[in-house]
């Protein structure tokens, strides 16, 4: 992995005279792009076919690449992932579709014991070129079954990278480079951003995985946030400025490789680190942003580290419920201005 | 319980004191009223008793060491507690051998006291962000006399950087300021290329109007006008009509300032301080007198912060109340030119061809060369010597 | 079936190479020299030989945690495998893998595995892919009776029958699972008729004739490459010892058992027939014998030989890129 050089500045809202397009089509052009490069590529899931994906992320593919290369399959995830690690390992470049994040956990014990093992373990002899596709997050309310963002759980493995892009820009970029990766990646979209607009280049492009963007650049303290918590951090932030509080709001983009550098430097500056994350506290995410940070750059820190998360309970259905366990940025604010007092 | 010891307000002004001396032991019994150990201020030593029984802990500051008022120097453990913790502080059967002789009982008692001193050590330390800690250790400065501003009073980058700031203040009123001096005065001499003008002015007039003024000020404000504040005025007004001089060489962009910042020389028991009286051409001497006195008093109580003594573009240094008919003195490092003011004493003067006895004064105006030559040099003192022979336009006729 | 001499001496040779690897395997394990912990195939050379037969080089295979067997018969050669089982550079993936984790892309080798049930749906990926790259090849897995009451078997192989995927699913029925009697895991113990759930073809067949094997293998293979769809075929076999190294195997079996099953030994089974049928001579077989011996032996030696990996290496190849 070629390691960072710069962080590349992007803010949500940056305006361009660029293509402006939302989050979900450029998923679908980065596929559409690299089916037509290659033929090795082939795309399984339920519903994804002429149906076009319960979220609509594979319109249109059908029509182009037809039943072999777009495949509904049963209601079977963990034949899906086994198909596609044996796929991968025979030479295809398989996209596994799983809809909504949740079930992969039906399939994760191929992941994590064989897919990301294999490379390893037969001495590079064999590749895993597997990209694993999903949508986390509630969105309108989905309850305990069809809400989780627990992707942390995958950057807890060895061999898996996990990208977790917040604008369509990203899509398009991190979804390429995880296509041309010889090692298994899980790409992790969010629902309530798939209508989401922005800058979306037409021409070729891709993001390195491992690289952060400053969402917000800032000098008082570091808030991390991806996904769908970035375009939360940067509204806190936006309140927060008014307070005279700079925020510098950083987004990972991958969580494995994680950005390091960037992270590490930014908390040298600002001495002030929060970590937003839709997901729960204990051992995701944020912690082990907080466990970088105290190991390596403890003496860089003037205030403890505060972690945003979702409150530890299951996703609860009601609105009212929800919204309380899931980090507000009402919350962010407040969170994040307390690491202002020390 | 432990009853903590603190830096005690010894007087109205006192913020700030050291321990010269403990007159206990750590371990040491203590009783309440009797002497524990001695203050030193700025004015006198003073015994402090203790404030209850016990015994006394291992002291968490330092002595020589200044720490604000309030500070906790060291713990009083109470008899009750050392009794009711002693038989968890004594070793096991098996680390004590039943054959130990009796004596080591007795001296097992100051091992344990220290053990849980080390511990109340712990507790007594301020809680500070690591962020806090390192700059403390960069900046040498004991991280238990920083008050904390954060959350649960804890230390933060910006508390180690405010008491670091007020430790170079302090750096002028503590007891090597000599040495502070010594140093400034060679790096004067050894960096700036400096020259003197020497010129005397008749000072008829200037006594007289300052004869008039004091009554007023008197009236009016209540304090005594002296004739350092004139010539404050006099040379605020001259710099600010010269203002090539009005400069730094330290600040390289040769840009003339706005204001005239002056400082004045104040001879302390430890030495000669100069704070900075920001403005001076444009106060009143009302406003001048007050400044003084202000900056006088503080620099006399070791008071003055680190701004007080920044920022001053030259320095008036006036000898008039003793016996120096002129001098020449030495520019500050980081200003321009300094005025040496003499006595003014009764002198013959000739006023055309005619020899007469006049009060005059004799001024020395040294010049850092790399600002100003000595044309502008000399037209500063001929505005100088203008406004000391005819007052009327800066003190009113 | 048409059986030539060539073929006899072919299947023959392969399977008395795994009885004699697995028996020298065995050796150095009980020596101590050995790490980990080992699933022997001795009692179903059979199956792997049988089957693999009918395979090309290109072929895939997946196999289980008792696949030295599979590996061995795919092609992967005796001292590389023996050296992984040391845990040894000279191991064929330098020992990263050891017995439950051969892998070996040159002969299209997809790994044994550490768990039962997912070389099911690999391999049935790896058709898959073969038959989105129109390849011709075809996929194995081989599979114990502990799998098929896995969830994994049932997904992949109505994926594989839906898709009509060249797919070979060989259950190696040895009766147990570990230890727990095949009869008191599931109330159907006839795994060959379970393919009718899944509309395709179900094959029961002894596992102890290699001959048997041979021929329902190819006409499975050939339905494969055919582009007609996966096949289920039910070995019936067993193991002459424990589930691992040190599992005495006889607290769950009966000795009688045992050694009724130790006489319809494969190997000496094929070599009888032979004989009786006049397809070689004695000769051939003591010939193969001496060649076995000294090609195992030189193994040992190789693997015994071959250093273990730098642990400065430990962190290489987590990811390709």
């Amino acid at each position: 992995m070629a390691k960072t050089q710069s962080s590349v500045r992007q803010g949500l809202d940056e305006t361009s005279s660029e293509r402006v397009g939302t989050y979900v089509e450029a998923g679908i052009e980065a596929i559409r792009d690299e089916m037509r490069r290659d033929p090795d590529i082939f795309y399984m899931g339920q519903g994804i076919g002429p149906r076009g994906g319960n979220f609509a992320q594979t319109r249109g593919l059908w029509n182009e690449f037809g039943d072999e290369r777009l495949r509904d399959t049963p209601i079977a995830e963990l034949a899906q992932v086994g198909l596609g690690i044996g796929a991968a390992l025979a030479g295809s470049r398989p996209i596994v579709d799983i809809v909504f994040f949740d079930f992969i956990l039906e399939a994760s014990a191929l992941l994590i014991q064989q897919a990301s093992t294999i490379h390893y373990i037969s001495n590079g002899k064999f590749r895993v070129p597997l990209v694993i596709r999903a949508a986390m997050g509630g969105v309108r309310n989905t309850g305990p079954h069809h809400s989780h963002t627990f992707y942390s759980f995958f950057m807890h493995i060895p061999g898996l990278r996990v990208a977790v892009p917040a604008t369509p820009h990203d899509v398009k970029g991190l979804l390429k480079t995880a296509l041309r990766s010889d090692d298994p990646a899980l790409f992790i979209e969010h629902k309530a951003l798939y209508n989401a607009k922005g800058p979306l280049p037409a021409q070729e492009y891709t993001v390195p995985f491992g690289q952060a963007a400053i969402r917000r650049p800032g000098k008082d303290v570091t808030l991390i946030a991806v996904s769908l918590m970035v375009s939360k951090a940067l509204e806190a932030a936006e309140i927060l400025e008014r307070e005279g509080i700079s925020v510098e709001v950083i987004d990972p983009r991958t969580v494995a490789p994680l950005d390091k550098e960037t992270i590490l430097q930014s908390v040298s500056k600002t001495g002030r680190l929060a970590i937003l994350d839709e997901a729960y506290a204990a051992c995701g995410f944020s912690a082990e942003v907080a466990a970088l940070v105290s190991e390596e750059a403890l003496d860089e820190l003037d205030a403890p580290i505060r972690r945003i998360c979702a409150l530890p309970a299951p996703h609860a259905f009601s609105p009212s419920l929800n919204d309380y366990l899931i980090p507000s940025v009402d919350r962010v604010v407040r969170e994040v201005r307390s690491t202002l007092r020390g | 319980m432990n009853v903590p010891i603190v830096m005690p307000q010894l007087g109205l002004t006192m913020t700030e004191g050291c321990v010269s001396d403990w007159l206990k032991k750590p371990g040491e019994p203590v009783h309440k009223g009797e002497p524990l150990f001695v203050v030193s201020t700025d004015k006198a030593d003073m015994e402090i008793e203790s404030p209850a029984d016990g015994t006394l802990g291992i002291p968490i500051i330092a002595p020589g060491q200044v720490v604000p008022v309030g500070t906790v120097l060291a713990h009083v453990e109470s008899s009750a507690e050392t009794l009711a913790v002693a038989p968890v502080i004594v070793a096991p059967p098996l680390a004590e051998p039943s054959s130990a002789p009796q004596e080591k009982a007795s001296s097992a008692a100051p091992e344990a006291a220290s053990t849980r001193n080390s511990a109340e050590l712990r507790k007594g330390l301020p809680p500070a962000s690591p962020r806090a800690r390192r700059l403390a250790r960069q900046l040498g400065i004991d991280i238990s006399s920083v008050k904390g501003s954060g959350a649960g009073s804890r230390i933060v980058e910006e508390d180690v950087r405010r008491v670091a700031s007020e430790l170079r203040a302090r750096e002028y009123a503590s007891s090597d300021h000599r040495k502070l001096i010594a140093e400034a005065m060679v790096r004067s001499v050894q960096t700036i290329p400096h020259f003197s003008l020497r010129v005397e002015a008749c000072a008829e007039q200037w006594l007289s109007r300052y004869e008039g003024l004091r009554p007023q000020i008197a009236a009016k404000t209540g304090r005594k006008l002296t004739l350092t504040d004139l010539f404050l005025k006099a040379l605020g007004v001259a710099v600010l009509e010269t203002p090539a001089i009005n400069t730094v060489w330290a600040e390289r962009d040769g840009l003339p300032r706005s204001e005239v910042n002056l400082g004045l020389a104040v001879a302390t028991d430890r030495g000669v301080v100069a704070p900075v009286i920001r403005n001076v051409a444009t106060l009143d001497l009302a406003e001048i007198v007050s400044r003084r006195e202000g900056l006088v008093d503080q620099a006399r109580a070791r008071r003055l912060s680190l701004d007080d003594l920044q920022g001053g573009v030259g320095t008036l240094s006036n000898m008039g109340m003793y016996r120096v008919d002129d001098f020449q003195a030495i520019i500050d490092p980081k200003q321009s030119f300094v005025l040496a003011v003499g006595k003014i004493a009764h002198r013959p003067w000739a006023v055309g061809a005619t020899l007469t006895v006049r009060p005059t004064v004799r001024l020395n105006l040294t010049v850092d060369h790399r600002v100003a030559d000595g044309e502008i040099a000399a037209r500063l003192l001929e505005k100088l010597c203008g406004l000391i022979e005819n007052p009327a336009r800066i003190l009113g006729s | 079936m048409n059986v030539s001499k060539e073929l006899v001496l072919s299947l023959y040779r392969a399977m008395a190479e795994i009885r004699e690897f697995e028996l020298k395997a065995r050796e150095i394990f009980r020596s101590g020299r050995m790490p980990g912990f080992i699933h022997l195939y001795v009692g179903e050379e059979a199956i792997a030989a049988g089957v693999i037969a009918c395979l090309q080089k290109e072929d895939y295979v997946t196999s289980s945690h008792r696949g030295h067997g599979h590996a061995l018969a795919k092609g992967i050669p005796a001292r590389e495998v023996m050296a992984e089982l040391m845990g040894a550079v000279g191991g064929c993936c330098g020992g990263r893998g050891g017995s439950m984790h051969l892998y070996e892309p040159a002969v299209g080798f997809l790994g044994t595995n550490g768990v039962v049930p997912p070389g099911i749906p690999i391999a049935a990926g790896a058709a898959l892919s073969a038959k989105l790259r129109k390849t011709g090849q075809v996929a194995v897995s081989f599979f114990g009776d502990g799998a098929v009451n896995n969830g994994a078997f049932h997904e992949a192989l109505n994926m594989a029958a839906v898709w009509e995927l060249p797919v070979i699913f060989v259950c190696e029925n040895n009766l147990y699972a570990t230890e727990t009697p095949f009869k008191a895991a599931t109330k159907n113990t006839s795994v060959a008729s379970r393919a009718a759930a899944y509309q395709m073809p179900g094959i029961e067949v002894d596992g102890n004739d290699v001959l048997a094997i041979y021929e329902k293998t190819g006409q499975a293979v050939q339905r494969a490459r055919r582009g007609e769809g996966p096949t289920l075929m039910e070995c019936l076999t067993y193991r002459w010892f424990g589930h691992h190294e040190g599992d005495p195997g006889t607290s769950y079996r009966s000795r009688e058992e045992v050694e009724m099953w130790k006489q319809r030994d494969p190997v000496r089974r094929l070599r009888e027939q032979a004989l009786a049928s006049g397809w070689a001579e004695p000769g051939d077989f003591e010939r193969i014998d001496e060649e076995v011996r000294s090609l195992i032996e030189d193994a040992a030696q190789f693997a015994l030989a071959s250093p273990q990996p730098k642990a400065a290496t430990a962190l290489d190849q987590v990811f390709c890129d």
